[in-house]
């Protein structure tokens, strides 16, 4: 039921659903209000009591994460008294906070300091000796613990209860000793998400740890190719590099979270054996080569074409168009599965990105796109042919990848367009051409629900990437 | 041209050009009689004799160091990102004492970069660089301009190369930690 009722904040006039949660209409609504322990995707447990309203005619302030939406509320939370009850709760937050923000990678992006700015007294009143607790423990799954840092907001443990069901963090012990502790290291899938919802520095990613200040960063808004599930994501970045990859709330596709192997897509991209320009295998060792001589290579030649399935609909697009009325035979790699089907979150086992998407594209070009139409292309691989291998960008078996490369063995001119870094068993190839990663171009995927993603590109780590129909061009030079 | 200008008519129509022109020298006379038998010139024989600034003058970065001779530095990168010339490049790393917990492996000025505002200085919360009133900052084109943390902390200028140890004490710190 969505039944609107209109309510007044702070004297302006909202509308929310019925019966819905007060705060989030509020945000929803581009109100401010502050708050720690609400978090939209877990339940509600109003421990943090920065969210306080006034209600005309209810005797005293509540939290209003707790309360519901209903016709004709006139609520506040800019009254004195409500101010008054937000600076005092800051102040027994920061009680016993250890100051280490030059230390501490939330820095820049922490709820204490943001609040502190609005709503901070400026001189502590504490006299005591500051509660110390334990600080730098590695909890497992990239998660680092720092027990002084945090507020007891609960959102860790309420999002190890709920969404994984995992029951690993715990609040222990009562008063300024109440701390959160592992009972056994972190075990679920989905561990990093509680470093995004910690509202301060108590759960850090060990992968970001110190890399980094955010404030240097900037985001790029785009879709994960981890797998077939296509969460939103964004990617921080700058010119140095990409440095961590965070979800962004979808309601469609991924909610509010995404999973720990999404977390490491963004590594090929800026790493420092990323392939940046055109290079020639020179008995195992790959050093940089002239095009035209590789253009001079392959002029003639039949061409086999073997793509993934991470490049974008636009790709397979412009691809086909520039192999048109040329006799090159087209086939598709798809990844092998991992693990379950569906893990009953997020992760599937089906990596492959935008598989419909290409097979979409497949049958419009006319090209067969299964796996029957790929050993047929291998097959009929001549030794004075040329082939093409679009190294797929996450390669989660490269033992599968393997197998595929022994197979185009029989070609004498082997090429590989790769968007990422240079591996090992690459050796198999004469040459190695840098396209476009996932974070350096525009253009869809399609996810396992049909639906159109959309992919952005941020700044650029290859030197002379050039896109996949650009060497398609040269079947017909 | 415009007109002639005699500033002193008066001395003018009395002596002609001939006065002033004995008045001008005079001073030259005394100045250059004074200087070649008392010693009081303004200039220095560089660089036999060198001036001292004060403490407060901006010159070459130190980076100060604890007592147990480690560097103060916390690499919160706070210099790096209030520098306007953007000449601070910090690489953190983790430490392995959990008290520190975060140190850094590389701190690089790039000397000819800087500008010597002293903001790094200003920004810093925890007393780990200051400039010091070394001025004498020349050297090869060839040379590397890079100050790493070993010339910015240990250089022979500097203790004899034991480094600055910064007034703030750790124990202090931790005292105010409360």
């Amino acid at each position: 039921m969505t039944e609107k009722v209109k309510l007044t904040w702070n004297g302006k006039q909202i509308e929310a659903v019925k019966g819905s949660n007060l705060l989030q209409a509020a945000l929803d609504n581009g109100q401010e209000v502050a708050h720690y322990c609400y978090h939209a995707g877990l339940s509600i447990a109003g421990v943090c009591r920065m969210c306080m309203v006034e209600q005309d005619g209810v005797p005293r302030p509540f939290p209003s994460c707790n309360a519901t939406c209903g016709e004709g509320m006139v609520i506040r939370n800019d009254t004195p008294k409500i101010k008054a009850a937000v600076e005092n709760t800051l102040q027994f937050h920061l009680l016993n906070h250890p100051l280490d923000c030059p230390v501490c990678d939330q820095a820049g992006e922490c709820g204490l300091q943001d609040y502190y700015m609005k709503h901070g007294q400026y001189d502590s009143q504490m006299i005591d000796k500051k509660v110390h607790k334990e600080k730098v423990q590695d909890i497992g799954k990239n998660v680092m613990l720092d027990a002084e840092r945090c507020i007891l907001c609960s959102r860790c443990t309420r999002f190890t209860e709920e969404v994984t069901k995992t029951n690993e963090l715990g609040i222990l012990n009562r008063g300024d000793h109440a701390e959160i502790t592992v009972n056994e290291n972190l075990k679920n899938d989905y561990a990093q998400n509680l470093v995004d919802i910690c509202p301060v520095g108590a759960l850090t990613s060990k992968d970001f740890r110190f890399k980094q200040r955010v404030w240097f960063l900037e985001e790029v808004y785009t879709t994960c190719i981890g797998c077939e599930t296509g969460c939103s994501v964004k990617v921080s970045q700058n010119k140095n590099g990409s440095y961590r990859v965070k979800p962004v709330f979808d309601e469609t596709v991924n909610g509010h979270w995404m999973c720990d192997d999404g977390r490491s897509i963004y590594k090929h991209v800026s790493s420092p054996t990323r392939l940046q320009v055109a290079s020639e295998n020179m008995n195992g060792l790959f050093v940089p080569a002239d095009e035209s001589r590789v253009v001079e290579l392959v002029t003639g030649k039949k061409a086999n074409f073997i793509l993934s399935t991470s490049l974008t609909n636009e790709e397979y697009a412009r691809f086909f168009e520039s192999i048109k009325g040329s006799k090159a035979s087209v086939a598709l790699y798809t990844l092998p599965t991992q693990g379950p089907e569906f893990d009953g979150i997020l992760r599937r086992g089906d990596k492959n990105a935008n598989l419909r998407g290409a097979q979409k594209a497949f049958e419009a070009a006319g090209f067969d796109h299964t796996s029957a139409g790929l050993d047929k292309v291998l097959n009929a691989i001549s030794a004075s042919d040329v082939a093409y291998v679009v190294v797929p960008e996450i390669l989660y078996n490269e033992d599968h990848f393997n197998t595929l490369l022994k197979k185009i063995e029989k070609a004498s001119t082997r090429i590989a367009l790769t968007p990422g870094e240079t591996l090992s068993s690459m050796k198999v190839f004469n040459y190695l051409l840098p396209v476009p990663s996932f974070l350096e171009k525009e253009g869809h995927i399609v996810n396992f629900q049909g639906t159109q993603r959309q992919l952005n590109a941020g700044l650029s780590y290859g030197e002379t990437t050039k896109d996949i129909s650009y060497y398609g061009k040269w079947v017909n030079v | 041209m415009g007109e002639r200008m005699i500033l002193k008519k008066d001395l003018y129509a009395q002596h002609g050009f001939l006065k002033g022109l004995y008045l001008g020298l005079k001073i030259t006379m005394v100045n250059l009689l004074s200087n070649v038998f008392k010693h009081n010139r303004m200039t220095l024989n560089y660089p036999e004799e060198k001036y001292f600034y004060s403490d407060r003058f901006k010159g070459k970065h130190v980076l100060t160091v604890k007592e147990d001779g480690t560097l103060r530095c916390t690499s919160c990168m706070l210099c790096s990102t209030y520098c306007p010339a953007q000449c601070i490049h910090i690489v953190a790393a983790d430490d392995s004492d959990k008290e520190v917990e975060k140190a850094p492996v590389s701190f690089e000025i790039e000397m000819l970069r800087c500008v010597f505002c002293g903001f790094c200085e200003e920004a810093c919360p925890v007393d780990a660089i200051r400039l010091t009133n070394e001025y004498e900052l020349s050297g090869h084109a060839e040379q590397e301009w890079v100050a790493d943390h070993y010339e910015l902390a240990f250089r022979k200028s500097l203790n004899g190369g034991r480094g600055i140890q910064s007034t703030v004490d750790d124990n202090d710190r931790l005292k105010l930690r409360l």
